[in-house]
């Protein structure tokens, strides 16, 4: 197991030294520049010039990317060309809010998803199965934008039980059931797409392992079916799901960019359009450096979670 | 079948019960906390509603509407501008010059930086000195070139520490000499309202270099205007509480709140009271919730004015027959926008400056839609229409875009093939800058100096001459209307100025939409305004 995890770790790092230079490319590549996103137009072509040249962006960009990689080794992400913050900064002050909303409906979205789907699978043809389906895709299908305004209409202007968005009411400092409330309507729209997608697999999933004969001998054996469904057959079904989940768990990271938008929530996601909107070159790096590391982590996790869920899937 | 069910439903059961615990904590208080905008402390407070995220707040280097406005409510400048595009004075007492060259200004006497020390002279000789010292990552003074020191970047000379046209007479009056006698207005826009005063007492130790780095740039501690900052989330919001000690007047109101959101929902906020106005420069209600807007209960609507417009820029080196931009501007249905697309609720305009412009020209030649004549130009000037014409729109602003589609209509109608591509801003200037580009839209704010309003348009060099555009005729008229000091002979300068635009066309201004503001019946003081919004924020009051 130690070795294993050992040469995983150092597979890591060729993979995110790739993906950092990948991106720092692209990143350059895009029309604009930061200078002429914060200058003032009465400004002379000199000066944008001068200011360029002393933010080194007419350097040859391999000499960039090794200024960048070397501070980075150094533990310095530099500071944001729009705000003149640390990233590092910036990075944390986000990662919080963020961590809260996805979790909270990465959480409720399987909690939704996972009893509905095998009620669903062990139903199947059944009015409930149908009418399960049907919400799964629509929970799939409508767009997070047009699903979070919807209940912000619903929920915020028409009935005005809940705020339309940020994290609590400014200004007063925001107590616990004031930032629970601001985080109903976002975790909603997101769990809902989670769950929508997440009932599919778990139905699908399910629907596999049930056909299976040591079923049919568990039953024999003569336990209960709650037994025979929950955990018997729930357990192999849950090896893909487990896979699935993996790959949900950057989001958390990433945060969700629309409906951060859309709920104006301080996040990830917010700050990665703001960043590509003013060509912040040191943000957008930290940011897709963050999510590859947290990808490498997720996906790593899930390999470890598989000899967890299933015994005779070794890791060698 | 039945027994399945019953053994899977406390698993449902639970997942319910979890759900609806997080819904039912807050139905006890949901009642009152979100619709109203004051707190359970019985706090004053204020939020206004704003789309665009707010840049940097570092007062000697930033260029964006929103950041600016922030910038302004922390550290006051010498005068703001209101609606009428006149000067109204904030730290300066008096302004005088007998010979438009030699300019002589008071500071306020009670004006003090919240740790108590006075607002002086010296610290606006430091603001001045820092923001043109080559080696503080600012973008200087260009637009002060004018004052005896400077070079025509708006920079120190190398090995000048001081600028020597600035000379303080005493704590609260300095005075300052141009080159040239000069438009006292010139001074008054880009030394009095576009420059924030920031204190010398607490940066004069920091390194020029490392400045824009200082914590205290993003976090101001010590401050003069109206209010302290309590926090600044860049794209979420911005807080700020009194400052009891102003000196035009303890503000009646506890805190100001400034939200960023997606435009969508500045009407939702209205309805539901999270917010009591929209700034109408930075948080523009799309034209199509005006109807809604007018019809909530509790917000009444005030009838704005025309404070920036629309326009289309001609790739000069592509239409190089003015006869051909003439056809484009016949072919272009600007009626039809305007009473369609806009609901009736913008100008047709024919120059840079609006109508409430005092610079406009009343008398230029406007040009009527008409695309037979249109078509007559184009068969005239035997051009090519059968290539295509790429016009670039930015993405963000919807009139915009729908506008684009309807001038791409209106240009295939006399024959052109017109391909419409979108783009985000900063990829929009940078096709600008390089004159990739056949046709280009774009908006500009209105400013009150002549000069700023169109020569960074139309001058040789100037940031946003997209077009291309070199008359020397015109840039030699810029040069004159710059150092022209009498408002009246300056006046037909630039109606000169745009007379030949209004023939050499190297842009089409296209509307200009009058701005939208709708408020809470809830303010007593306080509303929404294009310009000088928060000049009498000391004033507001809320119910």
């Amino acid at each position: 197991m130690a070795s294993y995890i050992m040469r995983r770790l150092l597979i890591a790092i060729p993979v995110l030294i790739g993906v950092t230079i990948f991106n720092f490319i692209i990143i350059n590549m895009a029309p604009g520049n930061p200078v002429e996103m914060f200058v003032n137009p009465d400004a002379t072509p000199a000066q944008i010039e001068l200011e360029k040249e002393r933010m080194g962006l007419n350097d040859p960009m391999v000499i960039q990317y090794f200024r960048w990689m070397n501070s980075l080794l150094h533990g310095d992400l530099g500071y944001s060309y729009s705000t003149y913050e640390p990233v590092t900064q910036v990075l944390l002050e986000r990662m919080g809010p963020t961590l809260l909303l996805m979790g909270l409906a990465l959480f409720f979205g399987l909690l939704i998803a996972i009893p509905i789907g095998i009620l669903s699978a062990t139903k199947q043809y059944s009015k409930l199965d149908y009418a399960t389906t049907g919400f799964s895709f629509l929970g799939i299908s409508i767009p997070h934008f047009f699903l979070g305004l919807g209940a912000i209409y619903i929920f915020s202007v028409q009935l005005q039980l809940l705020p339309t968005g940020g994290m609590m009411t400014l200004g007063s400092g925001g107590g616990f059931v004031d930032r629970v409330e601001h985080l109903i309507l976002p975790v909603f729209v997101l769990a809902t797409g989670i769950a929508g997608k997440k009932i599919r697999y778990v139905r699908a999933s399910m629907l596999d392992v049930l056909g299976q004969d040591y079923l049919r001998t568990a039953r024999a054996k003569g336990l209960r079916e709650f037994v025979v469904t929950n955990k018997h057959a729930l357990k192999n079904a849950l090896i893909p799901i487990i896979t699935v989940i993996g790959l949900e768990i950057p989001l958390l990271i990433g945060g969700a960019v629309i409906t951060e938008q859309v709920f104006q929530w301080p996040g990830m996601g917010l700050l990665t359009i703001q960043s590509i909107m003013s060509r912040d070159y040191p943000t957008l790096m930290a940011i897709n450096l963050l999510t590859a590391v947290i990808v490498l982590v997720a996906n790593f996790a899930t390999d470890i979670l598989y000899s967890v869920a299933d015994p005779r899937i070794k890791n060698n | 079948m039945k027994k399945h069910l019953i053994k899977i439903f406390p698993l449902i059961g639970l997942a319910l019960l979890l759900i609806l615990s997080a819904c039912t904590k807050n139905d006890a208080d949901s009642s009152k906390t979100p619709a109203s905008p004051n707190s359970a402390s019985g706090e004053k407070i204020v939020s206004v509603g704003i789309v665009n995220p707010i840049s940097s707040i570092n007062p000697i280097n930033t260029a964006d509407v929103g950041s600016r406005e922030v910038i302004n409510l922390l550290f006051d400048s010498l005068y703001d501008v209101n609606e009428e595009l006149e000067f109204i004075p904030k730290l300066a007492k008096e302004f005088k010059s007998d010979d438009n060259q030699t300019f002589t200004i008071t500071i306020e006497p009670e004006a003090n930086w919240t740790d108590g020390k006075p607002v002086s002279s010296e610290d606006i000789l430091f603001t001045l000195n820092t923001m043109a010292n080559p080696d503080v990552h600012s973008l200087g003074l260009p637009s002060l070139s004018v004052i005896e020191g400077l070079d025509d970047d708006g920079r120190l000379p190398e090995g000048e520490e001081s600028i020597t046209g600035f000379e303080i007479i005493d704590e609260k009056t300095f005075s300052v000499k141009t080159k040239n006698p000069i438009d006292p207005n010139i001074l008054k826009e880009n030394l009095g309202y576009l420059i924030n005063i920031i204190p010398k007492h607490v940066l004069k130790d920091i390194d020029p270099d490392k400045l824009h780095l200082d914590p205290f740039m993003e976090n101001p501690t010590v401050t003069s205007g109206p209010l302290t900052l309590v926090k600044l989330a860049n794209d979420s919001y911005v807080e700020f509480k009194a400052n009891p000690d102003y000196y035009r007047g303890a503000p009646k109101i506890d805190k100001l709140i400034i939200k960023i959101m997606p435009s969508s929902n500045l009407v939702a906020q209205l309805q539901t009271g999270e917010i009591q106005m929209v700034h109408p420069g930075v948080g523009a209600i799309p034209v199509q919730d005006f109807e809604k807007v007018r019809s909530i209960e509790g917000i009444k609507t005030i009838q704005g004015k025309p404070f920036d417009y629309q326009t289309m820029f001609f790739n000069m080196n592509v239409f190089d027959d003015a006869s051909v931009r003439l056809a484009i501007v016949h072919a272009i249905n600007r009626p039809m926008l305007v009473d369609t697309l806009l609901q009736g609720e913008a100008e047709i305009v024919n120059s840079s400056f609006t109508t409430i412009h005092p610079y406009y020209n009343q008398d230029i030649e406007i040009y009527e839609y008409d695309p037979e004549k249109s078509k007559k130009l184009l068969k005239d000037a035997n051009w090519d229409l059968s290539k295509p014409i790429n016009l670039a729109v930015p993405v963000g602003n919807q009139i915009r875009e729908q506008a684009a589609a309807i001038i791409a209509e209106n240009l295939k109608a006399v024959g052109f093939k017109v391909e419409i591509n979108k783009y985000d801003f900063p990829t929009l200037m940078q096709k600008g800058k390089n004159h990739d580009f056949d046709l280009l839209m774009m908006g500009m704010p209105l400013r009150v100096d002549p000069n700023r309003s169109s020569n960074i348009l139309h001058e040789k060099g100037g940031m946003i001459n997209y077009s291309d555009y070199d008359n020397p005729k015109i840039n030699q008229l810029f040069a004159d209307g710059k150092s022209e000091d009498d408002p009246a002979k300056r006046k037909i300068i630039f109606n000169e100025l745009q007379e030949i635009l209004n023939v050499d066309l190297p842009i089409i201004t296209l509307f200009s939409a009058y701005s939208f503001k709708p408020v809470s019946d809830k303010m007593i003081v306080g509303e929404p305004k294009s310009m000088g919004m928060f000049y009498d924020v000391h004033e507001w009051d809320i119910k």
